[in-house]
């Protein structure tokens, strides 16, 4: 709940809501001397994601923090405060024609720093990498306030060690980011999407891995199954007088560049999925291109368990297969980003079924060599498990990174791997 | 005649004595990098394993002495040179790509292979790796993670770190493990990312895994000549600001043309100020719209000549020229000092115009290879070393260049990395408490005073005093040059 900061059931003492970096410094400073802990939260779209908290007396609010520093469109550069929502950012970067190449789940709640607190990313990623990729200079205000920065503001820098990679996806658990310099890019001439559908998943993803190592590489290829696939296979179908099975799985592809390549892209992308024996598809234009897109996100509504899992290519195919036949695929809504390897599922349903279902993806995960992360389930079961799963190894350099950052245990103590 | 030390004694046993070096006159082989500076190593180990490499490691720490891994010394700032009597390992033997995987479009190789190497042995799949320092048929994937490598490419494509999933390292007390993997991420922080670019600080890569992608449909490479270097670098500011993005956008200005044509016949125009090489590529269609807007751009600012090369064998020339262009500097003078500088390319006309004013100012050439579309300077200093007030008239000059960079809100480095050579300097940039804050990864990774010791952080007589001081102490103390 966002407006309380209550976090797995836990409901924080104090707000703080600081408006400036010196404010957010001077804030984190008196938590962490006065041996408390405090919760980072942008927009709250992704709290659910991460380990129970095992202490939380302080929600930082970052939305006070919500301005471009600067802005150098010629450059094709931006500084951003971290609690600007994404929405806010992309608006003032489309007056000049240009966007950050990401796409990220509620983007008008969604703040920048949260996003990259939290790792999230759509689809996108298949063509520019994720998010981290566009970061090119970061300021982190310290758990003991103090004030850091790395990187700068040109998009070429390797002068000290590139410390921004630290805090994406940490969680906000070895600082706050305050400010971040970001590579930007042209909002693309022509952009056109193509979505097909298929009778089985195993048919889409092969023409969705088709597509991703042909000729040039779409913006994003994904690959989404269950009810709402179904659903919106046949509107699609019904536009095109055509048909689409009950067990529709849908494959939508985004295209964008200057007006003759995405001719081109079009020409090869639709030749594909003939070969490939699509059920049908139709290329569309404009605002249309919004619906199938809508599918790349969490259904309607809060569900039970999300669970995201990164492996090779080949391997999320395997994976988008198992999972969309196995018994846990009841109520299931299956996105796989077969280019880039992520498959993100979602399920609703009784609490009571939820850790079977969990064991189930992780060993239909571990068996193609995927590393699973449980991003929501019920607050109740996480006492029982690590979301983030075994890391191995690495997890000892991760435990004395905490150690080093924050050794007091004041942001968000427990949320991240090993329950750091 | 030395004698062997007790660590040196060790290294053998785990190492075949050939594959240890030791004798001081076999070690002034390594006392160099590419850079300007020098320093002789305690002893140099060439292991053939990762078993071995996590052997030599627990030896070292055995003897308290840290270690320097070393790929093929390309690098221009100091990084693969030893100090405090650091143990070179050189791991030019670890050189096999052991895996190509088409279908998911990653290699799995060994630290030692070469850039180019990797790139013939992926070309047979239609694949390429695309991080392409100048350096490349020498430099290796290891030492290109060391630095976080970039290269006239990366202007559209990103550098090293956007193009590794991830790396096998041997930590501090011999631990091998996997930072990131053969996917696209993997959860838990990013120690993959934070370790791309640590110039041999924290571990010891073993293996790489790295990401390719398809070679293009089509490739155009064009030459625009201009009678300034300002027109030549408004034209590139112009380009960047379309928001096209051209595979590589590279420069380089009169010296640079005097020193290329005698040696590989470019063709360039004898009244070239500055030339521009523009690559584009993709698909046919993206290459033609592409090339159609900087050809405008390029006439916009009034080229005065234009081409598109013919066919193969015209664009390998055009690129000898520019990736080969430091090699023939050795026409103008014995030695270069080689800047490694980056701007916001807006202000790349300005900045120019103060490197000659410098040029100048100093009385001492200078000579300019850019890759200019990412504002990434790389002015080269043409100097005597054994003329030790021209040597120090190159270092100051340097430090000049860098200052300029930062005060137009640049960079000390752009893919050189900062070693030996720009330690000094990074206090123009980052404030006690960043500095602090980096240095914490040494004990995260359980690295402290281990690996390449003596590094990017700057020492109390380098805040204090002159930030060249150091290097022209170890450049003049014994100048044998």
């Amino acid at each position: 709940m966002t407006d309380t900061y209550e976090l797995d059931g836990i409901t924080p003492s104090r707000i703080e809501r600081p408006d400036s970096v010196d404010a957010l410094s001077a804030t984190l400073k008196q938590i962490n001397d006065g041996a408390q802990s405090a919760v980072l939260w942008g927009g709250g779209t992704r709290m659910h994601v991460g380990n129970f908290v095992s202490k939380y007396d302080v929600a930082v609010d970052m939305t006070g923090l919500d301005q471009i520093v600067d802005y150098r469109p010629s450059d094709l550069v931006v500084v951003a405060e971290a609690g600007m929502t994404v929405s806010a950012l992309q608006a003032e970067l489309g007056k000049n024609n240009q966007r950050l190449p990401f796409d990220v789940q509620s983007p008008d709640s969604a703040t920048i720093g949260g996003s990259l607190a939290s790792n999230n990313v759509g689809p996108l990623r298949n063509a520019y990498g994720g998010i981290r990729d566009m970061v090119i200079g970061m300021s982190v205000v310290q758990a003991d306030g103090t004030m850091t920065k790395s990187g700068g503001s040109v998009v070429k820098n390797v002068a000290g060690y590139d410390m921004a990679r630290l805090h994406i996806g940490a969680l906000g658990t070895l600082g706050a980011i305050s400010t971040v310099a970001f590579k930007i890019g042209p909002i693309p001439q022509t952009m056109r999407t193509v979505a097909a559908w298929f009778d089985s998943v195993e048919a889409a993803a092969v023409a969705g891995m088709r597509i991703t190592n042909g000729s040039f590489m779409p913006e994003a290829v994904i690959v989404v199954a269950g009810a709402r696939a179904v659903t919106h296979a046949k509107e699609l179908a019904t536009q095109n007088s055509g048909s689409a099975s009950e067990n529709a799985v849908v494959l939508v592809i985004a295209l964008a560049a200057g007006p003759a390549t995405v001719e081109r892209q079009v020409q090869d992308t639709t030749s594909t999925l003939g070969a490939a024996m699509a059920d049908g598809f139709v290329v569309l234009d404009g605002a249309d291109q919004g619906t199938s897109w809508k599918l790349a996100g969490q259904p309607g509504g809060t569900p039970s368990l999300a669970i995201r899992s990164t492996q090779k290519p080949t391997s999320a195919l395997e994976l988008v297969s198992t999972l969309s036949k196995s018994s846990i695929s009841g109520d299931i809504h299956l996105v796989g980003q077969v280019g880039f390897g992520t498959v993100e599922a979602y399920w609703n349903g009784e609490t009571s079924a939820i850790p079977g279902i969990i064991e189930s993806a992780r060993s239909a995960a571990h068996n193609v060599g995927g590393a699973l992360m449980i991003e929501r389930c019920p607050p109740e079961l996480k006492s029982d498990l690590d979301v983030f799963g075994d890391l191995g190894a690495p997890l000892e350099i991760m435990r004395r990174m905490k150690q080093q950052y924050d050794p007091k245990g004041t942001l968000s103590p427990g949320r991240f791997a090993g329950r750091i | 005649m030395s004698e062997k030390s007790a660590l040196v004694h060790d290294l053998e046993q785990v190492v075949e004595p050939t594959h240890v070096v030791w004798r001081p006159e076999d070690l002034l082989v390594y006392e160099y990098d590419g850079s300007i500076d020098r320093n002789n190593p305690g002893a140099v180990v060439v292991p053939s394993s990762v078993e071995q490499i996590s052997e030599i490691i627990k030896i070292a720490r055995k003897h308290n002495a840290p270690v320097v891994p070393r790929g093929a010394g390309t690098g221009l700032s100091g990084g693969a040179i030893s100090m405090e009597g650091a143990v070179v390992l050189a791991l030019t033997r670890l050189n096999k790509v052991l895996e190509i995987d088409k279908e998911n479009r990653v290699a799995i190789v060994e630290p030692g292979v070469v850039n180019l190497e990797l790139g013939q042995a992926v070309a047979p799949y239609g694949l390429q790796y695309v991080p392409d320092p100048s350096s490349q048929s020498a430099c290796t994937i290891g030492g290109n993670v060391g630095e976080n490598a970039g290269g006239p490419h990366c202007l559209a494509y990103g550098v090293t770190t956007n193009h590794v999933l991830g790396m096998e390292v041997v930590l501090a007390d011999g631990t091998v493990t996997w930072l990131g993997g053969d996917a696209r991420e993997v959860p838990g922080y990013d120690l993959r990312g934070v370790f791309i670019g640590s110039e041999g600080t924290l571990a010891v890569v073993t293996k790489v895994a790295v990401r390719l992608v398809p070679q293009p449909e089509a490739i155009r490479t064009m030459v625009a000549a201009f009678s300034s270097v300002e027109a030549a670098s408004e034209t590139v500011a112009d380009i960047v600001a379309s928001g096209v993005i051209p595979g590589a956008v590279e420069m380089i200005d009169r010296l640079c043309i005097e020193a290329v044509e005698p040696a590989f016949h470019p063709g360039y125009p004898e009244d070239a100020q500055a030339i521009l090489l523009v690559e584009v590529d993709g698909l046919r269609e993206t290459v033609a719209e592409q090339a159609e807007l900087v050809e405008e751009l390029c006439r916009k600012h009034g080229t005065t000549d234009w081409r598109t090369a013919e066919d193969e064998e015209e664009r390998e020339t055009l690129w000898a020229s520019r990736k080969k262009a430091l090699g023939a500097l050795g026409r103008l003078a014995p030695n270069y000092y080689l800047i490694d500088g980056v701007i916001p390319p807006t202000r790349l006309p300005e900045t120019m115009s103060k490197i000659n004013a410098l040029s100048d100012e100093l009385e001492i050439p200078i000579a300019n290879v850019l890759h200019a579309g990412d504002g990434n300077l790389h002015p080269c200093i043409l100097f005597d070393s054994r003329q030790p007030e021209q040597v120090e008239k190159a270092l100051i000059a340097g430090g000049r260049i860098l200052e300029m960079c930062v005060e137009v809100g640049g960079a000390l480095s752009g893919e050189h990395g900062i070693g030996l050579e720009k330690q000094g300097y990074l206090p123009l940039v980052f404030t006690d408490e960043d500095l602090e804050a980096m240095a914490r990864l040494k004990p995260a990774f359980g690295a402290a005073g281990m690996f390449n010791p003596g590094k990017i952080f700057p020492t109390d007589e380098q805040r204090e005093g002159i930030p060249h001081a150091a290097i022209m102490q170890r450049l003049t103390s014994d100048m044998v040059i």
